[in-house]
């Protein structure tokens, strides 16, 4: 992210109480600064559970301005403060999954962003049909397992640092890992398998 | 597929590892939309505070029955004065 704060204020990226202590009390330098560090985090959280840049904007604009309605009441626990957000993102994806209650995939234009520019157009079709098929699969895993593969990939986190924010031990997101692979890899065999026999009876 | 992951496992794990790790790529979200959102969340919102144009319409009310009233009243008396006793 290149998202530079834009106000003077700083804290220690080590330790952001004394930022999230100064947003509690109403400090909106405060806020902005943890908005900087989070804002990246929270929209890749809910552009891979909605697979949609609008929606992902939207719900995105919607949690920091829930956490703002609400940091008053937040206390420090010592659990990551994004925990808290990620949270508040997890509910409002819930919510959106519920209303919409649409077919869970990628549009051909959404997926764009996520394919190789550099690469031949043919190829990139396959690569598209390959990154569909995979998100495909990743949404119709549990909400907690969508989330472990995105803190684990795309925010590249330790298992230590997934548990944290997960609010579960170091073992449990270890087990999960596994399950959640597993799931993955049947999810991906049924489809391939159902994709191969679409196509023979188009043949 | 389904013959190569269940003669190896792991190897199956590994190639969804990588598939994952290549494909699951953090996305920026646009600038000029986070810039934005930055300042609707650290700007207050501006707040006109009109004034109530209830309370001036009961003073032209209250005004004009006065007025009326008034002049009423003083019609009233200049008549009886100019009648003859």
């Amino acid at each position: 992210m290149k998202n530079e704060p834009v106000e003077s204020m700083e804290y220690d990226p080590n330790d952001e109480n004394a930022a999230v202590q100064d947003a509690i009390a109403g400090n909106s330098q405060a806020f902005s600064w943890l908005y900087n560090r989070y804002v990246g985090k929270i929209y890749n959280y809910i552009y891979y559970r909605t697979g949609k840049q609008y929606d992902a904007e939207d719900l995105t604009a919607k949690v920091f301005f829930r956490a703002l309605r609400r940091i008053h009441a937040y206390r420090i626990t010592g659990v990551p403060f994004s925990a808290w957000l990620y949270r508040i993102a997890h509910n409002l994806v819930a919510n959106w999954h519920r209303d919409n209650s649409r077919k869970k995939e990628i549009s051909l234009e959404d997926t764009a962003e996520l394919y190789d520019r550099s690469i031949h157009p043919e190829m990139n079709v396959v690569h598209l049909q390959e990154n569909e098929r995979l998100f495909e699969a990743i949404r119709t895993l549990t909400p907690d397992r969508q989330q472990l593969l995105i803190l684990k990939f795309v925010e590249h986190m330790s298992n230590a640092e997934i548990a944290a924010i997960m609010q579960r031990s170091e073992g449990a997101i270890k087990s999960l890992y596994h399950r959640t692979l597993l799931a993955l890899r049947t999810i991906m065999e049924d489809k391939i398998e159902k994709d191969s026999l679409f196509t023979d009876e188009d043949l | 597929m389904s013959l190569a992951t269940s003669i190896n496992p792991s190897k199956a794990f590994m190639d969804i590892e990588q598939q994952l790790e290549s494909k699951m790529q953090p996305i920026s979200p646009r600038e000029e939309y986070i810039n934005k959102l930055r300042d609707r969340l650290i700007t207050p919102p501006t707040i006109l505070y009109e004034n109530p144009e209830k309370g001036w319409g009961l003073v032209v009310i209250f005004v004009g029955l006065f007025s009326g009233v008034l002049i009423t009243w003083l019609l009233l008396f200049l008549f009886r004065k100019k009648r003859p006793s």
